[in-house]
């Protein structure tokens, strides 16, 4: 087990050198340069300016930045933030936390509701249920984020007023203890619903699969004539099995908790990882969306581990060579 | 029964033809041009009829090649068609579905052809104006235009007769179906696909909607870019039937446009994963070995990449390269395109192993079979069922992108409509909260579409799983 991870750490590396070769990449294609947008329109000399430059190495030939930028990125060192004057790796952990506060509730939402539906429609395949639930899980699918959320905003924050519009907490207010937690919640439970309902569909879908690839099974019928009750048959044989391959998800969820959601944060106001990433595109903060990226490509390939790990633990057959 | 059909879709095809001599472009104080005007001018300026007999005079210069074009393939029809009603032949019939489609494509291309007004589906109207020295010089100019009756009716009439033409077909298909015994895989998929509800649902609002973004325009008396503040933010009523937007344009035209694009990137999206994505993981899978083990390599690099951040970055790299607004579109298709395939690698690869294990390919192998035949005979078609369900449901994924993108900014850019970037008016909060039509109904069309294809994918995925039967 331990060889087996270790061995796909050392995998990880090439991958890793590779994702960051191409933002890299991509990110010096922007010509122009965060010291001249700066400049232009305050009162910086242009020896001040060539000055910054010098010290932020903008004018350094791009092999050159990137074997700097890696340098630092071995030791944890992603380089300083422009805009947030601070360095990467503590901007990304003052943000991720809120965005990981939203995940986590959309997450365990998610869990809630898509598994208990999705046993629920392959026990009953083709059945009115299982087509109304097929019908909303394609909807939560195929509903783009950014009108979802636009749509619950106008409706409960414009025309109902019960919830607020945007941002984290009630500006101005000082609120301890429970008061704190009510505000907060009523401000999380919008985007939250959002990530939820978005990728409920999938998981939904997932689960039925799962169970009806067991269900299918010979020993399911040995039970079956055994004489045992259904209730025992699905909940204590079928399910068991079946959540071998939902629980592999939840490893490959891990990105999604700590990422961030660019779009739905933006939408709803929150200074959470993905906000700032998208503001950082816009004010051209290149060692932060670097840091970022390579953040969200790391936790991609940590949830793929995960998942494979967890696969081991959970299904005795699976072994890890 | 399919003989009256012919004989209907015969009798609209000769309809559809004599729209040409009726009024394709109408003016505002100037005669009407007919489409035949149009084709026998082609790159040729006409002198408009002046019936307000004012000083100025206009010339209209067309550019109607597909119009033309359109032309061609109704006439070929038109024989195919009166071939297949005199000798009942099924192979004509088919071949004449066939050219009305590629009329019906090339008139399309010919409605593509648009930059500012309704004329310019056509060609261009330019003022001509003599210079100092005698010489005749033209300008550009905006005069009232209007699609005329010739140029709605063909489409209408060509579409019926092709459905016609379609149900005649189906209905010979399907005696021929049922007398027989014999079921191949893909005539048992259909069936199953077609007792799928959802996906027959998913299947017409598709086609309902190509037709409705791609020949709607015609009909609509809005030009795309034209912008009116006298008629700025109005409600939906008679005049504009969804209203209009922060800059007086007609916003179901709007619609019609930007849905061309989404579903364009849609499926050029789509095609561009299958090409790069499918050749690269048969390759991988059929060869197996080292070159898998490098190929996987690239394509799990690729997999790694934070998708939305990334195209994020290349969208606000667009935005500094300057790329002008037409041009965006083609590079947003590149960018989904190029981050998609990777998936569809991975899937390909896996079939291909899966299947190379298979008794039929150790028979193949015994047999001699060369590896071409190998590859085209039982490799390609048993992979071609797993590409089409996932190039379906990467359909929706792909408009879905494109919309987030357009929505941020930094996709298809403003004048040029897309779904995406319409939502973007909410950026005014007044707008945001009192006039909903601004941005409503480019997300319910985004949804709307994507959910329809989210059905027929669903569908097909469960038309080729053979353990879906019941």
């Amino acid at each position: 087990m331990w060889n087996y991870i270790v061995r796909r750490i050392l995998q990880m590396i090439p991958i890793i050198i590779g994702v960051s070769l191409i933002i890299f990449f991509i990110i010096t294609l922007i010509p122009g340069n965060f010291i001249d947008a700066r400049a232009q329109g305050s009162h910086m000399t242009f020896e001040q300016v060539n000055h910054l430059k010098e010290l932020y190495g903008v004018n350094e030939p791009i092999h050159i930045k990137y074997l700097k930028w890696i340098k630092g990125a071995v030791k944890f060192d992603f380089g300083d933030s422009f805009t947030h004057q601070a360095p990467v790796s503590k901007v990304i952990d003052t943000f991720v936390w809120n965005s990981f506060t939203i995940a986590a509730i959309a997450f365990l939402l998610e869990l809630l509701i898509a598994i208990p539906i999705g046993i629920i429609c392959a026990t009953r395949q083709y059945s009115k249920l299982d087509y109304f639930f097929t019908i909303i899980a394609l909807v939560g699918i195929s509903l783009p984020s950014f009108f979802l959320g636009l749509i619950l905003i106008k409706f409960f924050a414009v025309d109902l007023k019960i919830l607020p519009l945007a941002g984290l907490d009630t500006p101005g207010s000082n609120y301890t203890g429970f008061q704190f937690l009510f505000d907060r919640l009523k401000h999380v439970i919008l985007p939250a619903f959002v990530l939820a309902f978005i990728s409920i569909g999938s998981m939904m879908r997932y689960t039925r699969t799962a169970v009806l690839e067991i269900i299918r099974q010979d020993y399911i019928r040995t039970a079956r004539a055994k004489g045992l009750s259904e209730k025992v048959v699905i909940y204590k044989h079928a399910l068991r099995n079946a959540l071998i391959p939902i629980v592999t998800l939840i490893g490959l969820s891990l990105p999604a908790l700590f990422a961030g959601a660019i779009i739905t944060e933006s939408i709803f106001g929150i200074p959470g990882i993905g906000k700032i990433a998208l503001d950082a595109v816009s004010k051209r903060d290149y060692p932060l969306l670097m840091g970022f990226s390579m953040f969200v490509a790391v936790l991609t390939l940590a949830g793929n581990l995960l998942s494979d790990i967890l696969y081991a633990i959970v299904d005795p057959r699976v072994k890890l060579k | 029964m399919t003989r009256f059909y012919k004989v209907l879709a015969l009798l609209l095809l000769m309809f559809s033809v004599s729209c040409y001599s009726m009024p394709f472009l109408r003016f505002k104080d100037y005669a009407a041009l007919t489409g035949i005007d149009l084709i026998t001018n082609l790159n040729r300026r006409i002198e408009l009829e002046n019936l307000a007999r004012t000083a100025q005079i206009h010339v209209f210069r067309s550019t109607s090649t597909y119009l033309l074009l359109t032309l061609i393939f109704l006439l070929i029809a038109l024989g195919l068609m009166i071939c297949s009603t005199l000798k009942d032949c099924k192979k004509s019939l088919d071949a004449a579905i066939l050219t009305i489609a590629a009329a019906l494509v090339s008139y399309g291309l010919q409605l593509t052809n648009t930059e500012t007004s309704v004329a310019d589906f056509f060609g261009k109207i330019l003022l001509s104006t003599k210079t100092g020295n005698g010489e005749i010089a033209y300008k550009p100019s905006e005069i009232i235009a209007a699609t005329g009756i010739g140029a709605r009716l063909l489409v209408v009439l060509c579409l019926l007769s092709m459905a016609l033409i379609a149900g005649a077909r189906i209905i010979a298909a399907y005696e021929k179906y049922s007398d027989s015994n014999i079921k191949t895989p893909w005539s048992m998929a259909m069936r199953q696909f077609v007792r799928n509800r959802l996906a027959i649902i998913g299947a017409a609002i598709i086609i309902l909607l190509i037709i409705l973004c791609f020949f709607g325009p015609v009909f609509s008396n809005y030009s795309l870019l034209k912008t009116n503040i006298l008629t700025a933010k109005e409600g939906p009523g008679m005049e504009h039937l969804l209203g209009t937007d922060g800059s007086g344009r007609d916003i179901l035209t709007r619609l019609m446009y930007g849905g061309r694009i989404s579903l364009t990137v849609g499926f050029v999206v789509v095609v561009l994963e299958i090409l790069i994505g499918a050749a690269i993981g048969g390759v991988a899978g059929y060869y197996g070995g080292r070159l898998d083990n490098m190929l996987m390599r690239v394509v799990d690099i690729f997999l790694s990449l934070p998708f939305l951040p990334v195209v994020i970055i290349l969208g606000a790299v667009m935005s500094d390269l300057d790329v002008s607004p037409q041009r965006r579109i083609y590079f947003v298709m590149l960018i989904i395109g190029v981050l998609g395939w990777p998936m569809m690698a991975r899937l390909v690869r896996g079939q291909i192993l899966s299947l190379r294990e298979q008794e039929y390919m150790l028979a193949a192998e015994a047999l001699g079979i060369k590896d071409r035949h190998k590859i085209m005979r039982h490799l390609i078609p048993n992979v071609i069922p797993t590409i089409i369900v996932a190039a379906t449901l990467a359909v929706g994924d792909a408009i879905l992108s494109e919309s987030a993108l357009s929505f941020l900014g930094l996709g298809v850019a403003m004048p040029f409509p897309s779904w995406g970037n319409m939502v973007q008016a909410v950026r005014d909060t007044n707008d945001f909260m009192l006039r909903s039509w601004i941005w409503i109904p480019p997300g319910i069309s985004i949804f709307i579409t994507v959910l329809a294809v989210n059905f027929v994918g669903d569908g097909l995925r469960d038309a080729f799983d053979p353990k879906m039967k019941r």
